[in-house]
């Protein structure tokens, strides 16, 4: 699959649970298909995105949202294992990342990451996080759909080819786009 | 305030009057009776996590929900977190309040510390990030009274804010 083609399916998946949105293309692309108030691009901040989602995932333990769904990419996860290991101790069970693996930092140029070596599934494996390992669309559904009903926190190694679509920039203020993925969330939790 | 011990009680003190849901912290020796003392609180939920740049991070996501959450570490572990407090907790203006206990200066032991420490006033001035300081010269009502003002201070501005606390005899 292509960046665009998955991120298509776990909006489909999740219409409204929180999805954060990691930096670069993955944001971009996301915001391509259509914005979404549940939706939360973060801009930079590259490998923030697991501790942001677990952050989130922590505070909506009792909140309406089946998950919290992190979204980042090989090289941004990468830079921040140690937040696999947090979330393996904390447990919150509404956690779930999805790495979108093409084994490159394809943003910038499309530099080969570690992935071409090692799996970053058994790294969370280890973290004791619930492992999906997927290639194809059909398995990423299924998976997606599982980690969705499921709880207990959970990541998602999807394999994906290199490249980026030609979108344009997020040019707003973050400032903007935390006020209406905050105000989402305010809203929905007092429903 | 005249020794170490009761900083931690001002300490404490300060953070139950805030009442976050969460206080995440990186342990450092000077506060282990204050890590000691929320390991098992009634209303407070703590917990450590392994680096500095992920409790930004994950006191931001907590933010976002609306519950409240302060940081307590080291200032050795500022240059670990610079990143997510620029660019995202100033940049998409998510209050956050972080107790950072200094290390450095004359009292300190461990001679490679002090190539940070020292200059962390500076780098977070250069970040553009409020800073409070409180030591051992201040009273024992001024310690919590700082504290709470800084945690209305990154509520009302948006950003964060660091309190230096110095706890060194
Ligand atoms: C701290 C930091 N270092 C480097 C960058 C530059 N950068 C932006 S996106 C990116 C690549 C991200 O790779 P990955 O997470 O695998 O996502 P992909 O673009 O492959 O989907 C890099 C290195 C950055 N934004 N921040
Ligand atoms: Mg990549």
């Amino acid at each position: 699959m292509e960046r665009i083609e998955a991120l298509a399916v776990i909006g489909e998946v999740f219409p409204e649970d929180p999805l954060v949105l990691t930096c670069g293309a993955t944001s971009r692309e996301m915001a391509s298909l259509g914005r979404r108030a549940n939706h939360f691009y973060v801009v930079d901040s590259m490998g923030l995105v697991s501790s942001i989602t677990l952050g989130l995932a922590l505070g909506l333990e009792r909140g309406p949202f089946r998950k919290v769904v992190g979204v980042e990419g090989d090289g941004g996860i990468l830079m921040n294992l140690n937040s696999l290991a947090t979330a393996g101790y904390l447990e919150p069970s509404k956690f779930l990342l999805v790495v979108l693996d093409n084994e490159a930092y394809a943003s910038t140029g499309g530099q080969p990451t570690f992935t071409t070596r090692l799996a970053l599934a058994d790294i969370a494996s280890a973290c004791r996080l619930r492992v999906w390992r997927c290639r194809q669309e059909g398995e990423f559904r299924q998976a997606l759909g599982q980690a969705r009903d499921s709880s207990g926190p959970g990541f998602i190694n999807l394999k994906i080819s290199p490249g980026n679509r030609q979108v344009p920039y997020l040019a707003e203020d973050p400032a903007i786009l935390r006020y209406l993925f905050e105000s989402y969330i305010t809203a929905k939790t007092q429903e | 305030m005249p020794n170490q011990s009761e900083a931690c009680r001002a300490l404490i003190r300060a953070i139950e009057a805030i009442a976050p849901h969460f206080l995440i912290h990186i342990p450092d020796s000077t506060v282990a009776p204050v890590l000691e003392h929320f390991s098992a609180h009634p209303s407070i939920a703590s917990f450590p996590v392994a680096r500095e740049e992920e409790a930004v991070g994950v006191a931001a996501g907590i933010q976002l929900t609306g519950k409240r959450a302060v940081l307590l570490m080291q200032d050795t572990g500022l240059g670990n977190s610079l990143t997510a407090l620029t660019t995202f907790s100033q940049a998409y203006h998510v209050p956050t309040l972080l107790i950072v206990v200094r290390r450095g200066g004359p009292g300190e032991i461990n001679a490679a510390v002090h190539h940070l420490s020292d200059g962390v006033p500076g780098i977070l001035q250069a970040a553009g990030i409020a800073t409070f300081e409180l030591s051992l010269a201040a009273s024992a009502e001024l310690w919590p009274r700082t504290i709470e003002r800084a945690f209305h201070h990154a509520q009302v501005s948006h950003r964060p804010v660091v309190v230096l606390v110095d706890l060194k005899e």
